[in-house]
């Protein structure tokens, strides 16, 4: 095929485009003597003087509106891979929220039981430390109006000046002469 | 090709003609219709300490058909955490193959520990029991709730619209594993309505006032008794102690009559407690005047009935007693001459305005309205006044004849006492209040003034010596009346003793009343039985609220030591 298309490029200066075109293969130099490898491309050693041409078939020129489809179609292609592995991720991740959710829904449920247990303990606790405290052996006597101190409120005093004169910070000492 | 046009084939019969029937068996497999029963509120005191609230408790049930260990196992495994023998566990399960009741009110802990034998064949159902912490202190106010979650007495039984909390059906999608789908879930799914309703009362001003109770009760061989605290500004109750009362957790080892609340439903005559609230009304009419005096010969003839002092006896008459000493000495002659001053019709009046024959208004159920003679009758016969004025003759609930009280004491208001505060939230804020009546001025507070100053006089000079406390102004009346037997007359030798005390007596806040039936002995009498009870549980409340004295406490002079 690239040969074919190499063929596309026609020779302005050759007048005879047609000749240049049925041929296919590389110009064969008519001294050269007859090389082996030519039987890999299968061909039959052909006498040099008229070689028969094959035509390939000829591509047509691909049309512009065939081009567009083409780009359309790779970019459909793409983006429905991108679409699927999004809706694969989203799915996912819905999946695990939802999982996340009811997982979360549980722990509080758990906790509002929880609370409601330590409330409750909470008051059975104190009614029996009542209890207990109204036992004369405890030694726990009910408080009285006669120990109770009820000091009446010192009148507002003056607010206290601050002191504004900075006294003046201690004069560094001397370095010594000494050293 | 061939492919395709069979895929879209099977498409088309799936998504079209199999559609409605696919989605019903979806639905069917993932909608659940969730009742929640949301639990009962919690009642809370003035303090936020927990009255009554919910707690889970779990019924266990077997299937022995789904049994995969041995049932000797099983039943050895279960017997320590439910309390029974395993042999009965064995029979239990030989009974039935499926649904067979093992045990019932298991704990929390109980449950934990069950599923985490991990058995197969266990099936725990949770249900939620109503606990009440501190179980006989405040039975006659949060009352109980029967098997069935409906409230029996009490607050229960009075706001159990408030307490209970139905949510309703929900409509759920569940997934495989059982857990709620979060898709299409009602809008308040989430929020959790955690008010709870506050009660006025005061635990432990509630506690102090029922261990002086019992104590009296126990020194006076007395057959019940009764204390209440009520704040005469708004009519709030503090307390509302009653002995005997009864564990509300255990609410069907008592009997149907000791659950009742005697202090609003039973009626007994006043007696001379009553008396204060007679001055009163003769002082407003201008009948009177509070420095008018008044004959007291101790013993009169009314109507062909003798009328006498308590203490006729002993002290015969008084003489000239000034209203003030009426009340000091609470002579009943002498209140018989006061309120023939005023004429009988219009007496009759006050009396009805005091609404002595309706309801207080307050928030519990069954509370009895007063009875007192028909118009006709009182006016007819001069004794219906006479007896009357001494407060015999008419009766009214124990609660009825606190609030009259907190009428003198807060300067003339009939107020509706109450012990609901409102619905609040976990932060105290309040949510929601119930409507009250508005107060009704019945005196001013000129004469309710007056009456105070009398009523001050008792506690310090005369028959209520017993409430004095150093240092605070106490008004009291004591009253001793006699038990009106059941078809007429009185039961001789059955008394009911109460003292009421309105404190600080300058600017009153609080009205205490203590009631003692059948107090024993021949020195029961209010002043002995129940103003000391009066008297200790106004000490507790000036420790409770730190009320300052009204007068500086004089040291008491000591001897010098030898």
């Amino acid at each position: 095929m690239t040969a074919a298309l190499r063929q596309d490029i026609p020779d302005r200066r050759s007048p005879h485009r047609a000749a240049y075109r049925s041929s296919t293969l590389p110009n064969l130099r008519p001294a050269e003597p007859r090389r082996l490898e030519f039987a890999a491309f299968d061909l039959e050693p052909q006498p040099l003087a008229t070689p028969t041409i094959i035509t390939l078939p000829q591509p047509r020129p691909v049309p512009a509106w065939l081009k567009l489809l083409i780009k359309v179609q790779q970019g459909s292609t793409v983006m429905t891979l991108l679409l699927t592995g999004t809706v694969l991720v989203i799915y996912g991740w819905t999946v695990f929220t939802q999982q996340r959710w009811g997982h979360e829904y549980r722990r509080w449920g758990a906790l509002q039981k929880h609370e409601q247990q330590l409330m409750a303990t909470n008051e059975v606790l104190k009614n029996q430390m009542a209890q207990q405290a109204e036992i004369p052996k405890t030694g726990l006597v009910a408080p009285d109006p006669s120990s109770m101190i009820f000091l009446a409120p010192a009148a507002p005093r003056p607010a206290i000046k601050p002191d504004i004169e900075a006294s003046t910070p201690d004069p560094l000492p001397n370095s010594p002469l000494g050293y | 090709m061939f492919g395709m046009v069979l895929l879209t084939v099977n498409l088309v019969r799936i998504q079209v003609f199999q559609a409605s029937m696919l989605q019903e068996r979806a639905k069917g497999q993932q909608m659940i219709s969730m009742n929640a029963a949301l639990p009962r509120r919690p009642i809370v005191d003035r303090a936020n300490n927990v009255l009554a609230i919910d707690r889970p408790i779990y019924t266990l049930f077997v299937h022995p058909i789904m049994f995969k260990k041995e049932k000797e196992a099983i039943a050895a495994a279960l017997s320590p955490i439910v309390n029974k023998p395993a042999v009965e566990l064995l029979q239990r399960f030989s009974t039935a193959e499926t649904g067979v009741r093992i045990a019932d009110s298991l704990t929390e802990n109980d449950a934990n520990s069950i599923n985490q034998l991990q058995m197969d064949g266990m099936d725990l159902v949770e249900e939620q029991q109503r606990l009440y912490p501190q179980q006989d202190l405040f039975a006659n106010v949060v009352g109980y709730v029967n098997q069935d979650r409906q409230g029996q007495a009490g607050v229960e039984l009075s706001l159990e619209k408030l307490l209970q909390r139905p949510k309703g059906a929900m409509q759920l999608n569940r997934s495989g594993d059982g857990s709620i789908i979060p898709i299409n879930l009602p809008e308040d799914f989430l929020k959790k309505d955690e008010q709870r309703l506050k009660l006025t009362v005061d635990s432990q001003l509630q506690r102090a006032s029922q261990s002086i109770l019992k104590q009296q009760l126990e020194a006076y061989s007395a057959k019940r008794g009764a204390v209440l605290v009520m704040d005469v500004q708004n009519g709030s109750l503090l307390t509302m102690a009653s002995e005997p009362s009864y564990d509300a957790n255990k609410y069907y080892e008592a009997s149907p009559e000791s659950r009742k609340d005697w202090v609003l439903s039973d009626l007994y005559e006043p007696g001379s407690t009553f008396k204060p609230i007679n001055v009163a009304i003769a002082l407003e009419s201008g009948a009177a005047q509070p420095t008018d005096t008044f004959y007291d010969e101790g013993a009169i003839k009314v109507g062909g009935w003798t009328i006498q002092n308590n203490d006729f006896e002993s002290q015969g008459g008084r003489g000239n007693l000034t209203i003030a000493d009426i009340l000091k000495y609470s002579s009943n002659v002498g209140m018989v001459h006061l309120m023939r001053k005023l004429q009988a019709g219009l007496y009759y009046g006050w009396l009805e305005r005091l609404g002595l024959d309706k309801e207080t208004g307050i928030d519990l159920p069954a509370e009895s309205a007063g009875q007192s003679k028909s118009y006709q009758q009182f006016t007819e016969s001069p004794i219906e006044p006479a007896t009357t004025a001494f407060g015999q003759g008419l009766s009214l609930t124990p609660l009825k004849l606190l609030q009259l009280h907190s009428m003198i004491a807060n300067g003339g208001e009939l107020i509706v006492p109450h012990v609901v505060q409102g619905l609040y939230s976990p932060d105290s804020d309040l949510q929601w209040e119930p409507t009250r009546p508005q107060p009704r001025q019945i005196f001013s507070p000129h004469t309710t003034k007056a009456v105070l100053k009398m009523m001050e006089e008792v506690v310090a000079d005369g028959t209520g010596k017993a409430a004095q406390i150093p240092g605070y102004r106490i008004a009291g009346k004591t009253g001793t009346s006699q038990k009106a037997a059941a078809n007429g007359g009185y039961i001789d030798g059955a008394r009911i003793t109460s003292f009421v005390g309105i404190f600080p007596a300058d600017k009153p806040r609080y009205a205490v009343l203590a009631v003692f039936d059948e107090p024993q002995g021949e020195s029961a009498f209010g002043g002995t039985v129940a103003a000391p009870v009066v008297k200790a549980v106004i000490e507790r409340l000036i420790t409770l609220q730190q009320i300052p004295p009204s007068e500086p406490v004089k040291a008491p002079v000591e001897a010098p030591a030898p």
